[in-house]
């Protein structure tokens, strides 16, 4: 069953097509990777796919809603109900300490629970840390503490945005295992990358070039790792 | 999470404040000065405040001196009464001289009512301060 | 935690910004609760000054406009004193438009003691005043007996108390309410207790340059016109008529007090005017700059699920809080200069200056408190109106 279809997407600016006819879909519980060179309209689909932006021209069907055509705040309420984001910058409220950010997620979907965001913060190794401030972290820990964010309102689709682009190879292992267990639970992964290494741990690789789908690849060994 | 042997802003603006009155009741606010070589009341009632700013300029000087919590909290309490002790001196317990218009009253009074007023606060926030690390490090 | 909490948490975090916007809210609020309390203060003295005073014209003898200061005896509490005889009371009072009129005796006390300095006393005619009596009735409803005194606000003399003038102790019965001007550091007493003062005074040897018996003199005749007469005419009157003493229009005396606090009370306000506009002009650039440096924090919030009225509350609920903490300590450290210092205020303008009573500056506090509370969160709008348009996608793909 597919939880995420894109139908003949354009996202035109001016004179250049980001994304020219592009047409994905993407199976509930499915672990996605979505490699290109910079510029090949990754960024773009990212965008589009976490109710971000719109396309120029298309249909973008998240569990059955056409996101393309709902109004910004309707697209807010979708990102937030279904939608679990991760940045390259990790993009922590600053002032915040690791558990709040958790919260601030939290409310916005229902309801802070202190203790469930503690226990989010558990499942990535960090809850020793749940005081400190985003300055007191390493990147990795935060980076961390953004996968426990994305992860505290069960979402049904996980978007992570080149996750592991500025980790060092231990903590880009971390999160990757954390990912893994993810995908066992069953939630769905969409993970935008230009690292190989990264798009082979998913199950499927979407390679985009010139705003254009390239090829598919199946990963054969997925799990044998 | 904040840095437990930051520097003792409260404790310095008291010393400031402290130090400001002990030498203003003595110099620029001080008391009524008669050309004949009198002195009047008010004068030593100048000389009271100046005695009290020694004795707080002193406790502030020791609660800079100390990190302890507890000998902060402590000084920040005595230096807390005695302020609101000194608001007092001029007008109340010396009384001054007979007119509104008078230096002692005009400037001496209100000068050393603000000073105190404000040493007041301070140390209150200042013994507020040390009084949550105190509980935070029993 | 919940992010109703994020305002205040946001301020705590960045204590620098946060202190830098609180000391602008801070100089709003205390120029114009210090600016208000100071013109209305002016404006009261005046008020006050033209009440005591009571009377259309003052009469004094020709000589004494060369010898002191008039202006500085009847308006700014200097001592002085000049004499002329009594009997002038029935030659002014023969001058067609007089309807009332009332002589006043003066002697300038000398120092006595450590704590005391030379203080106008005034001898009153009970009998026939109308300018200080009224006043007086308020705080003592008794005739003043033989050296008893009432002494101005500013005399720190308590009831009950006694005064020595010129070797006599004269009990303290009463202390007038401020009025802001001159008259609160003078003393007052009857007419009889004036003359037994004088004689005091002459019996230890001072001489008092009076002219004539000494039981007979009286220093100014307070006059008030009827209706229907013009003063100027009743004064050219006495001028051209009464020899030797010299008629002055009340009015002409206050014009250049009115003149002059017109003149501070003028440069106040545009003081108030001038800080305000900056201030508020600084509060719009550094909330204009804010949104650059807090675009990334508002597009997470964003991402994270804040709407754009959420985000818009949010920094509402910032600058509210901002411009509550800040009105606060400013009209306190406005009010904490200003009270006490008054005093010194009223001696550094040489102006009458009468404090609002206690309702009023509660009044100008809360107005205070209030306009800062518009103020400040209106001078955020604009910044708070456009980072709640920015698109977070915009802004987060910065660099990806």
């Amino acid at each position: 069953m597919s939880l995420l279809e894109l139908r003949n997407i354009y996202k035109i600016y001016g004179e250049l097509k980001a994304l020219d006819n592009v047409s994905i879909h993407v199976d509930k519980g499915e672990w996605v990777a979505i490699m290109g060179p910079s510029g090949s309209g990754k960024s773009t689909m990212m965008n589009i796919i976490g109710c971000m932006d719109k396309p120029s021209k298309g249909e973008v069907l998240l569990d059955g809603i056409d996101i393309s055509k709902e109004s910004s705040k309707k697209l807010t309420d979708i990102r937030r109900d279904k939608i679990g984001l991760i940045f390259q910058q990790f993009h922590m409220v600053n002032y915040l300490t690791a558990v709040e950010n958790v919260m601030v997620s939290q409310y916005y979907h229902s309801m802070p629970d202190e203790a469930e965001a503690l226990e989010a913060l558990d499942r990535v190794g960090l809850k020793s840390r749940a005081k400190h401030l985003p300055s007191q972290l390493s990147g990795g820990e935060q980076q961390r503490v953004c996968v426990a964010r994305a992860l505290i309102n069960h979402p049904e689709l996980i978007l992570a945005d080149e996750p592991t682009g500025n980790l060092d190879e231990a903590n880009e292992n971390i999160v990757l295992d954390l990912f893994a267990q993810l995908h066992k639970e069953g939630t769905t992964l969409i993970v935008v990358t230009h690292d190989p290494e990264v798009a082979e741990a998913a199950q499927r690789t979407i390679v985009l070039e010139h705003g254009r789908v390239a090829r598919e690849i199946i990963n054969e060994h997925f799990g044998e790792k | 999470m904040s840095n437990k042997r930051s520097f003792p802003v409260f404790q310095v603006i008291i010393l400031l404040l402290s130090v400001f009155l002990t030498v203003s009741v003595r110099t620029f606010f001080g008391a009524c000065v008669h050309d004949d070589g009198t002195f009047s009341t008010c004068h030593w009632a100048g000389e009271a405040v100046f005695g009290s700013g020694i004795v707080l300029s002193v406790l502030a000087l020791l609660s800079c001196i100390f990190p302890q919590s507890g000998i902060r909290a402590g000084l920040a309490l005595s230096s807390l009464v005695l302020s609101l002790g000194t608001a007092f001196i001029p007008g109340n317990l010396i009384s001054l001289c007979m007119m509104s218009s008078m230096r002692c009253q005009s400037i001496m009074k209100p000068a050393v009512m603000v000073t105190s007023v404000l040493l007041a606060v301070f140390s209150l926030i200042a013994f507020l301060g040390a009084f949550k690390r105190l509980k935070a490090e029993v | 935690m919940t992010p109703r909490q994020l305002p205040l948490r946001n301020l705590k975090r960045k204590p620098a910004r946060t202190a830098g916007l609180l000391l602008l809210v801070l100089f709003l609020a205390f120029s114009l609760f210090a600016g208000t309390v100071i013109s209305m203060s002016l404006q009261r003295g005046l008020g006050s000054l033209e009440a005591r005073l009571g009377a259309d014209i003052i009469v004094v003898p020709s000589s004494a406009k060369s010898k002191v200061d008039l202006d500085g005896i009847f308006l700014q509490g200097t001592t002085g004193y000049f004499y002329m005889d009594a009997g002038y009371v029935d030659k002014l009072q023969a001058i067609s438009g007089v309807e009332q009129l009332s002589p006043q005796l003066f002697l300038a006390s000398l120092r006595a003691s450590c704590c005391t300095i030379p203080v106008q006393v005034i001898g009153i005619d009970q009998a026939t005043d109308f300018s200080i009596q009224p006043w007086i009735t308020k705080s003592y409803s008794k005739a003043l007996g033989d050296l008893d005194v009432v002494v101005g606000c500013k005399v720190n003399a308590d009831i009950g108390e006694s005064i020595k003038i010129y070797g006599e102790n004269c009990k303290v019965v009463a202390r007038l309410d401020a009025t802001g001007t001159g008259l609160d550091t003078a003393i007052y007493c009857s007419m009889d207790s004036l003359r037994h003062l004088l004689e005091s005074a002459r019996a230890l040897g001072h001489d008092l340059k009076i002219s004539g018996d000494p039981a007979q003199v009286i220093s100014a005749v307070y006059i008030r016109v009827g209706d229907g007469y013009d003063i100027q005419k009743v004064v050219d009157d006495i001028n051209l008529h009464v020899r030797k003493v010299q008629a002055v229009r009340t009015k002409s005396m206050l014009t250049g007090i009115a003149d002059s606090l017109s003149g501070v009370s003028r440069s106040v306000r545009l003081l108030i005017l001038v800080i305000w506009i900056l201030c508020i002009v600084i509060l719009l650039i550094a909330f204009g700059m804010l949104i650059h440096e807090r675009k990334k924090e508002f597009a997470v919030l964003r991402v994270l699920g804040m709407s754009r009225a959420m985000l818009a509350r949010m920094m509402l609920s910032e600058s509210f809080l901002l411009s509550l903490m800040g009105s606060i300590l400013g009209t306190a450290l406005a009010a904490l200069l200003v009270l006490p210092f008054s005093t010194l205020i009223e001696g550094l303008l040489n102006l009458p200056f009468l404090l609002p009573d206690t309702p009023a500056l509660l009044g100008i506090a809360l107005f205070t408190v209030l306009a800062c509370l518009v103020i400040g969160p209106l001078s955020s709008a604009f910044a708070a109106f456009r980072l709640s348009r920015v698109d977070p996608a915009a802004i987060l793909k910065e660099g990806a």
